[in-house]
């Protein structure tokens, strides 16, 4: 295991690949970028808009799936009062067990802000069913409700005619996620190849449930994207300043609220990120268990590559508080799948990278590695 | 640009700038230690260009009542006094132009940022522009080339550096 | 005219300039020269840099970032908070660059020095921050290297009817940061009228601006994250606010407009 020389950035995450100078995929974008004549990208957007007509009767230029959230609350904004643009925005609800009040919070300042939006809510017993699966298949409870998520935009564009799709960062340039590229940096078209698309739904057959229960859950194929020529574009890629903490820093002063707990109990450095649940923040934790690396790390990676901190700074940070999660947030998950602790964390367990932490005599899990270092 | 109490290097500039913040006593006080009151009272008898802004402006009349009673420059013949209420003049206001002059008609009607307690009161034909207190207060006093602004023209933006290059460009080439 | 004023507020919290909300949690903005030169170019009518973590770590005003800032060639009015402990380091803090100079510990600390501040550097170089709740009944005043609030003392309170400070900052500091928050029963309800009051705390649309425009004894209304962040937003306030008497939209662009990215 090896780290980025710029970020914290271990080389342990699926489908990226450091560069020869030793740069992780997202450092190697972020120098790239920095040639880049943000002012031609906008004027490249503008002619991609131009050549997107509503249809007659139809109410909205383009659609964006929201959270609430930081990204989405910034994106929404920016295509409406920057593009000029009517989107429609598609919310997915979680469950009522899962929802937090934040998230409803923030959808609100979403329609307060006077944003149409559709609420979409999957069969809350399926989800839980679904998630269930997810988590003991895959170690991601996450699985089934990441392929809701992408799949409740295309699938509304789709139904309503709108064929203009806007996401937000591009994963195989910001993240590394390089399966994802498509014809150029905006074209978003073959998402359906990302790690967590790819895995399709058909496991989700496999597990006694119809194909009319997880409607929600499939990812419209190429054929019906082609038939409503549909198009997605990244937004990031026209954005010079993407990133976690800066879309917050636009999206605060527009009402988003953010979290007030610390980040030893979510594993969050300034309560940006999954406001609207509490339960990807313990995915968190379980991302780092498998890979070595959590919500903190990304978000000491932004401010090292911007130059606002020190790598040894960024280091006591990740050690301090990367892969926490309170327990609080654990007992609320196994709550909800109605399994037990040693249930959960036997499972947990057996993802674990065991080469990256070990489990000590007092069942204390520890890393193996020094973080910034590797082995 | 130079700030000095150095007589040589003040011989040396087109323009005599005089600032001042705090307090009339303590700035005169300062003049005095400095040697500069008699070497401004002689440079304006030669002519030269002095700008005093906000308490330099003040600086510049006969006396001033701010704390005790003390003795101004005396280039400008008049008197600080305290506004009344209310006791400041805090924030931006429009200066008009009671007096044709060149150097100011083209700032006629602009805000500028005052900051003050206290003001001038002198002969009429030495105000230049007044501003609105809300009643008529002098913003902008002359005699000769000797001139005194009540408000911060490098604290006023566009505005402020639009009359400092008119004072400028027409008092250096006089 | 005199015009009422839009003050542009920068936190500084350890040495970044933060977006700051009910004094409880902070977002890191960047370095505070770059929006103190924002809000300069964007013509903010005053601009208030307020250093929160010097009382609190008991150190002095940061001269420093007043020099840099005073290098940056300002053609608006600063005014700085944070760490004035004694005349001395308000008359540093002035020869360092600020034109005027906010107070908040000294208020608890040393009203002796208020009082020398305000001889040495005439009343109108002196504003009074005053984090203020509204209780339901009345208003109470926050000591927030402690934590409690109580009423204003009798003290501070003379400090502004006999014109020892100009103006106080009415800091509403339970809503900072939160939209449309202003507690607008902080300058009904104040203690003193005749007083001019700068409110702060979690204004942020042009409604709410408006309303305490109206009121008389505001004499400035001060915004922070609601003006960072957002293209123009000095202008933009300004342009809906026409009508009030609030000095004119004065931004100047040197370069051709070509779009808002």
């Amino acid at each position: 295991m090896k780290y980025c020389k710029l970020c914290l950035q271990p080389d342990t995450r699926p489908n990226a690949l450091f560069t020869e100078e030793g740069l992780c995929p997202a450092c190697h974008y972020y120098e790239q970028s920095k040639g880049i004549d943000w002012q031609e990208r906008y004027e490249i957007l503008l002619d991609l808009i131009k050549a997107v007509k509503r249809t007659p009767g139809q109410h909205f230029d383009c659609i964006i799936g929201v959270s609430g959230g930081k990204d989405s609350t910034r994106q929404a904004l920016w295509v409406r009062d920057n593009l000029g643009l009517k989107p429609l925005l598609i919310s997915l609800s979680h469950p009522p067990q899962q929802v937090s009040q934040l998230g409803v919070d923030n959808i609100s300042n979403l329609i307060n802000l006077g944003f149409d939006v559709v609420l979409s809510s999957p069969a809350p017993e399926t989800c839980r069913q679904l998630m269930r699966e997810s988590f003991f298949k895959f170690t991601n409870w996450a699985r089934s409700s990441e392929l809701a998520l992408f799949s409740s935009v295309p699938q509304l564009a789709i139904g309503y005619q709108i064929p203009l799709i806007f996401w937000g960062e591009n994963p195989a340039l910001q993240m590394g996620d390089l399966k994802t590229m498509g014809r150029n940096g905006y074209d978003g078209n073959n998402l359906r190849h990302s790690n967590t698309l790819s895995s399709g739904h058909a496991w989700m057959l496999e597990t006694g449930l119809e194909h009319k229960q997880i409607l929600p859950y499939i990812y419209p194929s190429g054929e019906e994207f082609d038939a409503a020529k549909i198009q997605i574009i990244y937004l990031g890629w026209f954005m010079g300043d993407w990133s976690l903490l800066k879309n917050a820093l636009y999206a605060c002063p527009a009402g988003l609220h953010i979290r007030t707990e610390p980040p030893d109990e979510t594993g969050d450095l300034y309560g940006l990120s999954n406001l609207d649940e509490d339960w990807h923040n313990m995915n968190q934790m379980i991302k780092y268990l498998k890979f070595g690396f959590g919500k903190i790390t990304e978000y000491v990676n932004e401010e090292l590559r911007s130059g606002s901190m020190d790598r040894s700074t960024a280091i006591d940070l990740v050690e301090q508080y990367d892969g926490k999660c309170s327990e609080k947030y654990i007992d609320g998950f196994c709550e909800f799948m109605k399994i037990t602790r040693q249930e959960f964390w036997s499972h947990v367990h057996k993802s674990m990278d065991h080469d990256l932490f070990e489990i000590d005599a007092s069942g204390q899990i520890r890393r193996k590695f020094k973080v910034g270092v590797g082995f | 640009m130079r700030v000095s109490a150095d007589m040589e290097v003040l011989n040396e500039v087109d323009i005599l700038l005089l600032p001042g913040v705090g307090a009339y006593p303590s700035a005169m006080r300062a003049l005095h230690e400095r040697g500069l009151v008699h070497y401004l009272q002689d440079q304006a008898r030669e002519q030269r260009p002095i700008i005093g802004i906000c308490l330099g402006m003040q600086l510049l009349a006969s006396a001033s009542h701010e704390l005790h009673y003390t003795v101004g420059l005396d280039l400008i013949p008049g008197e600080v006094v305290p506004l009344t209420e209310p006791k400041w003049h805090i924030g931006w206001n429009t200066i008009e132009c009671v007096q044709d002059d060149p150097l100011f008609g083209p700032s006629d009607g602009q805000a500028f940022y005052f900051n003050h307690s206290f003001m001038y009161q002198g002969p009429a034909e030495y105000q230049v522009c007044v501003s609105r207190h809300p009643t008529p207060i002098p913003s902008v006093i002359r005699r000769g080339n000797i001139i005194g602004l009540q408000f911060h023209p490098e604290k006023s933006q566009a505005a402020g550096k639009a009359l400092l290059k008119n004072i400028i460009s027409r008092l250096a080439h006089a | 005219m005199l015009k009422k004023r839009l003050v542009g507020v920068v936190t500084v919290k350890d040495g970044w300039a933060v977006q700051s909300f009910g004094y409880k949690r902070y977002l890191p903005l960047g370095k505070p020269e770059c929006l103190v030169e924002n809000l300069d170019r964007w013509g903010a009518d005053e601009i208030l840099v307020q250093v929160i973590d010097r009382s609190v770590n008991g150190s002095n005003p940061d001269f420093e970032l007043l020099e840099r800032l005073g290098r940056l060639g300002l053609e608006t009015p600063l005014i700085y908070g944070g760490g004035i402990r004694s005349v001395d380091d308000g008359v540093r803090a002035i020869q360092s660059g600020a034109d005027r100079l906010v107070v908040d510990s000294l208020l608890h600390d040393d009203l002796a020095a208020v009082r020398g501040l305000s001889e040495r550097l005439g009343a109108q170089a002196i504003i009074a921050a005053l984090p203020l709740s509204w209780n339901g009944e009345h208003v109470e005043w926050l000591d927030y290297r402690h934590g409690s609030s109580s009423s204003i003392s009798v003290e501070v309170l003379s400090l502004a009817e006999t014109g020892i400070v100009s103006e106080i900052l009415v800091i509403d500091w339970m809503h900072e940061g939160h939209q449309d928050g202003f507690e607008q029963n902080l300058i009904r309800n104040f203690p003193l009228s005749g007083v001019p009051l700068i409110a702060f705390g979690g204004i942020s649309n042009s409604n709410q601006m408006a309303e305490l425009l109206q009121m008389p004894n505001i004499s400035a209304i001060a915004a922070g994250n609601f003006l960072s962040y957002r293209e123009h937003a000095v202008q933009k306030y300004k342009e809906a606010l026409s009508g009030m008497p609030l000095r004119l939209s004065a931004y100047e662009s040197k370069y051709p407009t070509l779009t808002h990215v």
